[in-house]
């Protein structure tokens, strides 16, 4: 069996030795879907990114029992993308688009919301409804949102370009031109 | 002469004065008779003409979602058919029925129509392999389709105060073989009559005669509806009166088609608790979880059948009456040539079939249906709600509720068993809503869940204890200059003065003192005076703060002891404050309702979704990651008995005084769950938050399709290889390593000495 260096698995492996580590396969993996309407921002369908912080072999088992006082700290990653049920996603998304081009914010709404219980943890979905709550003039709705597809992507992630243009251009109409500068600073450097 | 003329005068002007007196009354009848007939009129008039009933609000659970790759065993979509009232057959040949055989199943759709668009009825194959929908297509055509929903349950109704609850159905959705029963049974000569039926009058008379007393009725349709319609259920010689009057009334007005969708809305036929069953389309769904368009011969029969005494042929109590009642009416339409010898033993063979959990009883979800009634209330009219049929849905979704009460049921008679408790002194209550979208999936007020009483669930505010602990930590953690995972936190013991003057000396669960204690160790363990000294460090009004960030509304005293947790919140506040913890400090206002929309389908609000930034991301990731530690190592760890540990678990056990309350809170990456155990007269019951309520917590999670929590690291975050002793940075030479989060900046800067230059530098040193 192989013992997986990627550090999403380092807490199970810690808890159950590298001799279990496959169980992690059996896994159901956590509900994720990609839509991405432009082909670039095809980012998350990619698989997880290995650890930054240079890559560890598992550590001794024996360290979490031997001392109960400096444990090993929860460590988790994105869960691996769930492509399969993207033909749903885009189905709605489609949707969502034709009650957008007709001027049905409403609807385009409602349908991303439930784009978004099926996948919760795709950044495109929130940017969209971020999008649709500009247009609904619900700002800070949409700077939140926005700021919600964000929390769900890596750094230099294209779609945070757009999720920084919205969060500026809310704290402009808000009057906040310092918080709006920096937005836009970060939407050019995508950090 | 004189004496005989005026005699003859006299008799004249006599017969004058009889004849004008017969006059007049025959005129003032007749006039009389007029009015009166006016009167009925516009009494009838006003009835049928106007909204006829005031039409219940009718509340809607979740509709299920189907589409490739949707978490769904073969058992819960069987479930979940069979809650819709779906038929297992070979062939499902009609709407409303299926068949399944090795996770393939062959699915007719209903169809519905939803707020923004109909499904219409499909025919469909969906086939499920490792939990999950592993293809889903047109079982005729093969074609893939990307998603589908199945029509909601209908769970509840918001009905008016004289408690009549019914579902319209129109004249062409009645069966024919419904109307022929109706008329077979109850008014033979409906289509021939005028409104009464004389002949049946008379025949009813000769065998109430004959009998003694009253053994039969002689009314038509038409009667029944008018006594329903207008009048009191008394029996008089002129309620009688009026009741003949305004059925020739009705009658002369209405068609006879429109007479029989009227009677087939307004007939009673079952008590369900305090709410009264009219109606054959709420019936129908009463009775037998499906609509009046998919009953056979032998259904319709019992609902024709117990017309004459919904409850003493109450098919759920006296299921032996209702059948024989049942069975005569099939006779009788045998006799009639309305259906063969072979179709009626056919039905007289089959079952009852009545439902005897059905979710449409309004029992069922009671808790649930009481957080949407107050939801409503805020931004609807009662007469609105009772009368205009608004149709509601909700984010109820009846599998989790299901496994909610279950695993809350079940466990609480286990714990009572074990410790030897009397039965049934322990209460509890639990809610489940969704991470990301604050959905609420699960109420569940007491361990009765079925029975509409005190809602604790909303209404049992209780001091949180421990639960409180994480707006303390998360406020330390939101100052990373000062405070990381690794921080020492002074653990001696404190005196204070509460707010009552009273001197408070707090003590740890354990009774010890352990000098100084890491943070992440003290929420773990849950320690007392570790947090106490942290909260005072860090100022009352910053917890205070925090809490309300995270979604407290209630009015928080700034006293010492808010710290342990003497804050009283209700289970569902509860469920707010770690809603926004498990998404990472984006709060979402948590809801039980999507849409509400009028009667034909046209949404009038939506409740829809939004978050807040609330907390900062950072630091709410390090205070999970502690969480998630409470489980693994800490205060939590019997979870793991219960629970598969790749669900990567986070929460928070909570105790208050002397045992009198049982809490926990956590969430895996999908649910976020709060259970509270204790008694209702607040009476210590001996169970810590660990021994309650997380058992609970655990079997309830444990039956759901849960998502592992694996959030998502923040910009802010690094995660930093550590020696395990001097937690400082390590290198590859390093052997007892830890990998430690911190927000960017907090981390330390300085080498271990298990680093080998290092290392070999001390050693040299020392040697």
């Amino acid at each position: 069996m192989r013992c997986t260096p990627i550090w999403p698995y380092i807490l199970i492996v810690l808890l159950t030795g590298c001799a279990s580590g496959s169980y992690r396969s059996e896994l159901a993996p956590v509900e994720e879907a990609l839509h991405s309407p432009a082909s670039q921002n095809r980012s998350i369908n990619k698989p997880p990114p290995q650890m930054k912080e240079g890559a560890t072999a598992a550590p001794d088992t024996q360290l979490v029992e031997q001392n109960s006082d400096t444990q090993v700290f929860a460590l988790s990653e994105p869960a691996p993308v769930e492509t399969r049920m993207v033909s749903a996603i885009d189905k709605l998304t489609d949707e969502a688009e034709q009650h957008q081009r007709s001027g049905d914010l409403k609807n385009a709404a409602t349908t991303l919301e439930r784009a978004l219980r099926i996948a919760p943890r795709n950044p495109h979905l929130w940017n969209r409804l971020a999008q649709i709550r500009m247009q609904q003039k619900l700002y800070r709705q949409a700077g939140d949102l926005a700021q919600r597809s964000n929390s769900l992507t890596e750094k230099g992630a294209a779609i945070r370009h757009g999720n920084w243009r919205i969060i500026a251009e809310v704290r402009r109409i808000e009057g906040d031109f310092a918080g709006a500068k920096k937005a836009d600073q970060r939407a050019t450097t995508l950090q | 002469m004189a004496k005989k003329e005026s005699r003859r005068k006299a008799k004249n002007s006599k017969r004058v004065s009889i004849r004008a007196f017969f006059l007049l009354v025959l005129i003032g009848g007749l006039l009389s008779a007029v009015f009166y007939g006016i009167y009925l009129d516009q009494v009838v008039q006003a009835k049928f003409a106007g909204k006829r009933w005031a039409l219940p609000a009718q509340v809607f659970s979740r509709s299920l979602e189907l589409y490739t790759g949707a978490r769904l065993s073969s058992d819960k979509l069987l479930d979940e058919l069979k809650r819709l009232g779906y038929r297992r057959t070979t062939h499902p040949d009609r709407p409303g029925s299926y068949s399944y055989y090795q996770h393939r199943f062959l699915v007719r759709t209903r169809g519905f129509h939803f707020w923004d668009k109909k499904e219409s009825s499909r025919y469909i194959e969906i086939k499920i392999a490792d939990q999950q929908i592993s293809s889903l297509k047109e079982a005729a055509r093969g074609a893939a389709i990307p998603l589908l929903r199945l029509e909601p349950s209908r769970i509840g109704s918001i009905y008016p105060a004289h408690n009549e609850d019914r579902v319209l159905v129109k004249r062409e959705e009645l069966p024919k073989i419904l109307v022929e029963a109706l008329v077979a049974v109850e008014d033979r000569s409906f289509y021939y009559h005028f409104g009464i039926d004389p002949k049946a009058i008379l025949r009813a008379l000769w065998a109430n005669i004959r009998a003694g007393g009253i053994v039969q009725g002689g009314s038509t349709l038409t009667q029944q509806l008018v006594k329903n319609f207008f009048l009191s259920h008394e029996r008089s010689l002129v309620r009688k009166l009026n009741e003949a009057g305004m059925a020739l009334m009705v009658d002369a007005r209405y068609s006879k088609d429109e007479i029989l969708e009227a009677y087939s809305n307004e007939i009673y036929l079952g008590q369900d608790g305090n709410r009264a069953v009219h109606g054959f389309g709420l019936a129908s769904q009463f009775y037998f979880s499906r609509p009046l368009e998919e009953l056979d011969l032998a259904k319709i029969a019992m609902l024709v059948g117990i017309i004459r005494g919904p409850s003493y042929y109450d098919p759920i109590r006296q299921p032996k009456r209702a059948k024989e009642r049942r069975d005569l009416v099939i006779n009788l339409l045998q006799k009639q040539g309305l259906i063969d010898l072979k179709q009626a033993e056919y039905a007289k063979r089959s079952k009852l079939e009545v439902v005897q959990d059905s979710g449409h009883r309004n029992r069922s979800y009671p808790a649930f249906i009481d957080l949407v009634r107050r939801q409503l209330r805020r931004d609807y009219r009662m007469e609105d709600l009772n009368s205009e049929g608004l149709r509601i849905y909700t984010t109820l979704d009846p599998a989790v509720q299901k496994y909610t009460e279950n695993g809350l049921v079940s466990r609480l008679d286990k714990i009572e068993r074990w410790r030897g408790k009397r039965a049934n002194s322990l209460e509890a209550a639990a809610v489940v809503a969704r991470v990301d979208n604050g959905e609420i999936l699960a109420v569940v007020g007491g361990r009765k869940p079925g029975f509409a009483g005190f809602n604790r669930a909303l209404d049992a505010i209780r001091p949180i204890g421990s639960l409180v602990k994480p707006a303390v930590y998360l406020t330390a953690l939101q100052k990373p200059k000062r405070f990381n995972l690794l921080t020492p936190i002074q653990d001696e013991p404190i005196t204070l003065k509460g707010a009552d003057g009273a001197l408070w000396s707090p003590k740890n669960f354990d009774g010890k003192n352990h000098g100084g204690i890491l943070l992440h160790r003290a929420l773990a363990d849950s320690n007392n005076l570790a947090t106490v000294h942290l909260g005072l460090d860090l100022g009352l009004n910053e917890i205070v703060k925090t809490l309300k960030a995270l979604g407290v509304r209630r009015r928080i005293d700034p006293f010492p002891s808010l710290l342990l947790g003497a804050l009283s919140l209700s289970p569902l506040e509860v469920t707010q404050l770690y809603q926004t913890i498990a998404a990472g400090g984006f709060k979402t206002p948590l809801r039980a309702i999507r849409v509400v929309a009028d009667l034909s389908g046209k949404p009038l609000s939506r409740y829809s979704l939004s978050v807040e930034s609330a907390t900062d991301s950072g630091a709410t990731y390090l205070l999970n990651s502690a969480l998630q530690e409470v489980v693994r190592s800490g205060t939590g760890k019997s979870l793991n008995a219960l629970l598969p540990s790749e669900l990567n678990v986070a929460g928070k056990t909570g105790t208050t005084d002397n045992y009198r309350d049982s809490w926990f809170a956590g969430f895996t990456g999908t649910h976020v769950a709060v259970v509270w155990v204790g008694q209702d007269d607040n009476q210590p019951m001996g169970l810590t938050g660990a021994s309650g309520a997380l058992q609970v917590w655990g079997d309830i999670i444990n039956r759901l399709s849960s998502a592992p929590y694996q959030p998502i690291k923040p910009d802010s975050i690094g995660i930093f290889r550590l020696d395990r002793d001097d937690h400082l940075l390590a290198d590859e030479s390093c052997n007892e390593v830890i990998e430690v989060p911190f927000i960017y900046g907090s981390e330390p800067t300085k080498p271990s000495a298990c680093q080998s230059g290092i290392k070999s530098f001390f050693r040299r040193l020392f040697e």
